[in-house]
């Protein structure tokens, strides 16, 4: 400030106050700033650091959507592997050994009439695990979420004529995407028919484990009901036969788990990489807005006391007055 | 004897000239805290008694007739004046224009995370949810509140923005908000000192007929002009006699003892209506039109192009349509481009040939979802930022299953059942990280930070000149105070001064006195 001319007593008491209200509102604005704990109290403050909060946050606030995302994708997989474990148990520990048994020709007709029930209650137990529900929606139907995957059909005299699957199939056009990060999505849905098949007597298509176990049933069926010798052996030919789709079935389901396993990894990765991205948005937020405590700590006592010197100053000015006080 | 009672006429005088000059003493001590004052100072010269002198030293003795004071000298500064004048003009216009801006900024501040930014944050979340659980009435109950919720942002906001707009000069039509905007207001204000200018210049040509000036006169004429600057920088010009002609792009405003030009003000629609303008669409002026009214009779119509500094500038730009300032106007374009964009972008998902809603009924798929859009207007017209809102038909009860969540590419594949299909929500998601056209190849959310950045650099962008135009006036505001207001001391000083010479002149005259005694009782 240049001053042309001498001071005048306005001019001193003006300069002070403005010295001193400079002052004050610097003092203030720090105050604001610790209050708030945030560098930008406007958007005015710092246009550019607000444009870049709001995508930070809106980066942080993505995070969180994909994170949830990804939990709860995460529970439909490990929910349906759990499921396909216990089947593959079951095939290999239970049904495949009944096959085996009653392959052998060795066993009465009450003790095949025990073995023939037990695989009519596998196969409910696998059609069950076929409509199992998540979230009240059927996991295995592909996008018919709400339409009973698998039905069993029987004829008059209680024989399995088919076994449906109503979903969809495995095609592009029928899977359900969870988003894991900007623009990626995740498949989740399983399309039944390809992890555990079906089976028509009219068309007869029998495929995977559904198509195994019916054609097991049927054949036992003949067993039991005491056929003529011709048709003993077809029956246990066909029994023997069909042992290998056992376990051609569960390398079926081995492999739809693998490909979700990999699908669980995937999100695993992602998650990893979205929480490094986690920290450094939150550390770059903080940076952005965040005030350093340290240094307006500093600020705030330099303002204060410059402050208090230029009240200080001002009252002195007052007590020293002018040639008036000598005169 | 003679030269004893010139001496003693010459002290009288003398006694005189410094009571009256602690009398201007007086004055400006008086005066030192009133705003406006410029100090006064007495200026002396000898006095000459004008007889022939010749070679007689007693004549030359004879010609000193003592003191005089020659006149009164206000300080002043006619250049400092006119860089004041410009500098506060300037500094007005900023004012007004942060006041604006402020204003408008306060409403986009997105910093608290309540605004449209907050908004199209969590309807994108929403939709999330939607894409998560398609066939879930929650989710889609949810998805449409956030998108109601988005569009009374919208809506508070522009309603906000209008009402920002209209606050300084009425909304262009009606007249009687113009009447009582503050626009109105000020314009009568500056009429008032109008009529206070012409009558000082009354009062002043009345009394400055002379050499001598008024000088307390001229400092309220001072003012008064300094007051007038802060509403616009207008052309005086000062005549001899103290008076001044005020201008404006050469018409008289204010010459002499009178007024000649009072201005007056109309809505935008009374304006174009007189013009023949089709109002608003072929307008693209300010809300309200200022004209000058000549005492002649003449009327100098729609001056708003001329009064572009000061408070007046200030007030046209924030309520001018391309006006190159962000005002509210500029804003709600924005907002309006932003609300058409969503509505459209949303409403083309929804209604797409291959997209499908559900019927809750059957757990089907079904083609309900065809006309019906998300986004419509309020009013049935074109869909802005304040007529945007939901469609009824959705927020009716079931209307949420209305939502259009399956999509299929090849239509040969559809398949009634497939209500978990949520590939039209997936279409709706991947809108968010789209460059979208009719927002210039941003995404919603970054043309909406844009925006803010933009209300914020012009907030900032006014406070850095404000601070450096504030700079610069208080700069010449003290250069002013430091040539015109007193100082004490000096006073002081000059009051001593002016006593010891009326005592030591009170002396004089005591010793003439006593000389004249000797010399009356002379030979007594």
């Amino acid at each position: 400030m240049t001053i042309s001319q001498g001071i005048s007593s306005q001019m001193l008491y003006t300069i002070l106050q403005n010295g001193m209200s400079t002052n004050y509102n610097n003092y203030a604005n720090l105050l604001a700033q610790i209050a708030s704990n945030s560098k930008l109290t406007s958007i005015a403050d710092d246009p550019v650091a607000t444009v870049n909060v709001l995508k930070t946050q809106k980066g942080l606030d993505n995070i969180d959507v994909y994170l949830e995302n990804i939990a709860i994708a995460q529970d439909e997989i490990t929910e349906l592997d759990d499921m396909l474990d216990s089947l593959n148990d079951d095939i290999v520990g239970t049904f495949k050994p009944l096959a085996v048994q009653a392959s052998n020709g060795v066993y009465d007709t009450d003790a095949l009439s025990a073995m023939l029930q037990e695989l009519e209650g596998g196969l409910e137990t696998i059609v069950q695990i076929g409509n199992t529900k998540f979230n009240g929606d059927y996991i295995f139907a592909g996008t018919n979420v709400k339409t009973t995957p698998f039905t069993i059909n029987k004829d008059a005299d209680g024989n399995i004529t088919s076994v449906t699957y109503s979903g969809t199939p495995a095609d592009g056009e029928y899977q359900r995407y969870v988003q894991t990060g900007d623009g990626t999505y995740e498949v989740i849905n399983a399309p039944g028919d390809s992890v555990l098949g079906y089976y028509d007597s009219a068309t007869g298509e029998s495929e995977g484990i559904i198509g195994t176990m019916v054609e097991t049933i049927n054949a036992l069926k003949t067993l039991v009901d005491q056929p003529t010798e011709a048709e003993v052996t077809a029956a246990n030919e066909a029994l023997y036969g069909l042992l290998d789709r056992f376990d051609e079935s569960v390398s079926q389901i081995t492999s739809v788990q693998t490909k979700y396993a990999s699908a669980y990894n995937n999100m695993e990765m992602a998650k990893t990489s979205l929480d490094a991205t986690e920290v450094n948005l939150t550390s770059a937020l903080s940076n952005l807005k965040d005030i350093d405590i340290t240094e307006i700590s500093t600020d705030l006592y330099s303002a204060m006391y410059a402050y208090q010197a230029s009240m200080s100053l001002l009252s002195q000015v007052y007590q020293t007055g002018t040639l008036l006080n000598y005169l | 004897m003679a030269n004893l009672l010139s001496a003693l006429n010459m002290n009288a005088n003398s006694l005189k000239v410094n009571e009256n000059a602690i009398s201007v003493v007086s004055n400006n001590v008086a005066n030192m805290n009133t705003i406006g004052y410029h100090k006064q100072t007495v200026n002396l010269a000898t006095k000459t008694n004008e007889i022939p002198i010749g070679n007689s030293v007693y004549r030359q003795i004879d010609s000193l007739a003592g003191v005089q004071i020659a006149s009164v000298t206000r300080s002043t500064n006619k250049y400092l004046d006119n860089a004041y004048r410009d500098a506060i003009a300037q500094l007005a216009n900023l004012n007004q224009q942060q006041n604006n801006i402020g204003d408008i900024a306060d409403l986009f501040d997105e910093l608290d995370g309540t605004g449209i930014d907050a908004g199209l944050k969590s309807f994108f979340e929403a939709l999330n949810d939607l894409n998560n659980n398609p066939t879930d009435s929650t989710a889609r109950v949810a998805f449409l509140e956030s998108a109601k919720n988005l569009t009374s942002l919208m809506n508070s906001t522009a309603e906000q923005l209008q009402e920002q707009l209209y606050s300084q000069l009425g909304d262009g039509v009606d007249a009687q908000a113009l009447a009582d905007s503050p626009f109105a207001a000020d314009i009568a204000n500056i009429n008032d000192l109008f009529a206070q200018l012409a009558a000082v210049n009354e009062s002043l040509s009345r009394t400055q007929t002379g050499n001598l000036t008024a000088n307390n006169l001229l400092d309220t004429r001072d003012t008064i002009l300094d007051k007038i600057a802060e509403y616009m920088d207008f052309d005086i010009e000062e005549y001899p006699n103290g008076t001044v002609r005020l201008s404006l792009d050469g018409v008289d405003l204010v010459k002499g003892t009178e007024v000649l030009g009072k201005f007056t003000v109309q809505t935008a629609s009374e304006y174009c209506a007189e013009q023949g303008i089709n109002y608003p669409d072929d307008w693209d002026g300010a809300l309200a039109v200022v004209n000058i009214e000549s005492t002649d009779g003449r009327t100098f119509g729609n001056i708003n192009d001329t009064l572009t500094t000061g408070k007046l500038g200030g007030y046209l730009a924030s309520a001018t349509e391309d006006s190159g300032t962000v005002n509210a106007e500029y804003i709600l374009g924005k907002l309006d481009q932003l609300a058409v964009t969503v509505a459209d972008i949303f409403n083309a998902i929804q209604t797409d040939g291959n997209a499908y809603c559900i019927d809750p009924t059957t757990w089907t798929l079904s083609n309900a979802n065809q006309g019906v859009n998300i986004f419509v207007a309020s009013d049935g017209g074109a869909i802005t930022a304040s007529s945007i809102k939901i469609n009824d038909d959705l927020l009716a009860d079931g209307g949420q299953w209305l939502l259009a969540t399956a999509y299929f590419q090849d239509p040969a594949s559809f398949d009634a059942n497939a209500v978990g299909n949520n590939s039209n929500v997936v279409n709706m998601l991947n809108t968010r990280e789209a460059a979208q056209a009719g927002l210039g190849g941003l995404t919603f959310e970054d043309f909406y930070s844009a925006l803010v950045g933009e209300v914020g650099t012009a907030l900032s962008n006014i406070n850095g000149e404000i601070e450096a135009q504030q700079g610069i006036v208080d700069n010449l505001d003290l250069q002013r105070t430091s040539e015109y207001s007193v100082n004490l001391n000096d006073e002081l000083t000059d009051l001593v001064k002016y006593q010891t010479a009326y005592s030591a002149a009170a002396r004089v005259f005591t010793t003439c006195n006593s000389l004249l005694d000797v010399l009356v009782t002379l030979g007594g």
